[in-house]
């Protein structure tokens, strides 16, 4: 059984994002760089089915620049078994992205593919529906738990209504939900070790469709600000703000 | 310009959700809208309605599981191809939003929080960031977070119509845990009580019950009480939980990590109890207490 994990690369979850001058995209140049932390737990989730039946190879996947390798690189020390890279040098949408996935898995047949449910930049949460529809695969979205059956796996995901539980038959796509795991520490000799590890690095630029940008981003902006309150530790001034506000 | 459906599976609140539907679609300049509801047997149907929606076709799923994805892309293939959607975001469009706008070949829109014509806000980086998209496309496929679109829009007379729908695809999911209970829904409520990991046990979660019982107010709580056990999955507030814009959102025992801040920053008042002075709540609360929480609550129960 193979597993792909599809990983992004994005800012690192304790950076606060900065508008570069352009008022459209954000400084990335000297910023802290990471794996997307719910890719990070899909990735995680991976490896552990591998460790409960050892037969399963994971293979970790990233869309974009040669600079990317270095999540991949992670990705390796962390326990995945093989790297891929589908080079191209310009951001894509999440369409696009899943578009290429599909084309890329029609040529290279993997039973399971893991992915974030959303990355923490764009907060799209696109892709995994995308791919399953384009595929034509199964997908169990939002997993905070999975098991591997002999020809199935069975999913508890985390809906509006609450948790629920599903059959998913393979191939097929899983999202991760925070609550999947909690991903492992990686060590520094195994980061060494990896960085010797090949990633195969694939043209995609080839493999997509140029139809121009469906959306345009014309501007980048900070929310309204809250005002800073008021705040006490006398509390009988505060029950009767409190009193006044639930009036 | 191609015509515009809104699109409403089960949820609470539908008419004011279908009012948020309706201001959306009339901010994208649209004159002719109509509705389609997706019910399952059990759900009652939609009470009658003002609002600008010309006429709302429901479609009655004969199951009585849980509506799922594929059912949704099933009853939307009666739909003319180049027409426009609006939808809530919730799980389910979550669900079946990108996965039809990717058959479609349409790049799809996302918790939209303001629209004007073509150009859709939409917040990314948990919120920190509102990005501004143009739609290139010659379809719009939309969804939306309701709390923002609460413009009046001017009522027409809505007619209805009923269709029995028997669904291909009948795979189903069976739900394990959900909380029933009377108070008000979550996304939709005017006043949320939320407690954190400062509420200690699961059975002291259950005074923050009791609290918004007593509020007539909806029941919230941070990742971290949901990590607890303190309370399920649904009430989770946050960037991967709901995101909620109640007019007074009282939080106890949180300390208000970003991603928390991320679900509740446009409610109308922040109330924040915690006894760790540098919480970062506090930087967003507009009223907030350095104490003991429980004394807090049992002054209001009291």
């Amino acid at each position: 059984m193979k597993i792909l994990v599809c990983l992004k690369k994005t800012l690192d979850y304790n950076v606060n994002p900065q508008i570069a001058p352009d008022q459209q995209s954000i400084v990335e140049t000297g910023v802290k760089m990471s794996t997307n932390p719910f890719c990070e737990i899909a990735l995680e989730a991976a490896i552990q089915l591998h460790e409960n039946n050892p037969t399963i190879e994971t293979h970790a996947l990233c869309i974009g620049p040669e600079s990317h390798q270095d999540i991949l690189k992670r990705a390796l020390a962390m326990g995945a078994h093989h790297a891929h890279l589908l080079k191209c040098e310009h951001p894509l949408s999440t369409l696009e992205k899943a578009q290429l996935l599909k084309t890329y898995i029609e040529n290279h047949p993997y039973d399971l593919v893991l992915m974030g449910k959303q990355s923490i930049d764009q907060d799209h949460n696109h892709i995994p529906q995308m791919l399953g529809a384009l595929l034509n695969w199964d997908t169990g979205l939002f997993c905070s738990k999975i098991m591997l059956n002999n020809d199935h796996l069975t999913v508890e995901r985390e809906i509006d209504e609450g948790l629920c539980q599903r059959n998913i038959k393979l191939p097929c796509i899983l999202s991760s939900d925070l609550r999947l795991n909690q991903p492992r520490f990686i060590s520094l000799p195994k980061i060494i070790q990896a960085k010797n590890k090949p990633v195969a690095i694939i043209q995609a630029d080839s493999l997509l469709k140029g139809t121009g940008p469906k959306l345009t981003r014309t501007k980048l902006e900070l929310p309204p600000a809250r005002k800073k309150g008021t705040t006490t530790n006398d509390l009988s001034e505060f029950l009767s703000q409190l009193k006044e506000v639930l009036k | 310009m191609s015509k515009f459906h809104i699109i409403i599976t089960p949820q609470t609140n539908e008419s004011q959700l279908i009012n948020a539907l309706a201001c959306a679609a009339s901010k994208m300049g649209a004159t002719a809208i109509d509705g389609i509801y997706i019910k399952r047997l059990q759900d009652p149907g939609l009470k009658p309605i003002l609002s600008n929606i010309n006429h709302i076709t429901t479609y009655e799923i004969s199951q009585s599981t849980s509506i799922t994805a594929q059912q949704v892309m099933e009853v939307l293939g009666n739909i003319p191809a180049l027409d426009s959607l609006i939808t809530i975001s919730n799980t389910l469009s979550k669900e079946w939003l990108p996965a039809f706008a990717a058959l479609n070949n349409i790049m799809p829109i996302t918790d939209v929080i303001d629209i004007k014509n073509q150009t859709f806000k939409r917040p990314i980086f948990a919120g920190n960031l509102i990005e501004t998209l143009e739609n290139n496309q010659e379809r719009a496929l939309i969804s939306i977070r309701p709390q923002f679109f609460k413009a009046p829009t001017n009522p027409s007379n809505t007619s209805f119509s009923n269709v029995s729908f028997s669904p291909k695809n009948t795979s189903s999911e069976s739900l394990l845990s959900t909380d029933i209970s009377d108070l008000p829904d979550l996304l939709t409520a005017k006043k949320v009580v939320s407690g954190g990991r400062g509420l200690g046990s699961k059975d002291n979660f259950v005074k923050i019950h009791q609290l918004a019982k007593q509020l007539n107010a909806a029941v919230g709580a941070s990742r971290a009480a949901v990590d607890l056990g303190y309370i399920s999955n649904e009430h989770q507030v946050g960037q991967t939980g709901k995101i909620i814009a109640p007019d007074i959102y009282i939080a106890f025992g949180i300390s208000g990590a970003i991603q928390h801040l991320a679900g509740i920053k446009d409610s109308g008042i922040i109330i924040a109890v915690n006894k760790d002075p540098d919480a970062p709540i506090f930087e967003f609360a507009d009223i907030g207490y350095v104490g003991d929480l429980f004394e807090v609550i049992h002054a209001l129960m009291t």
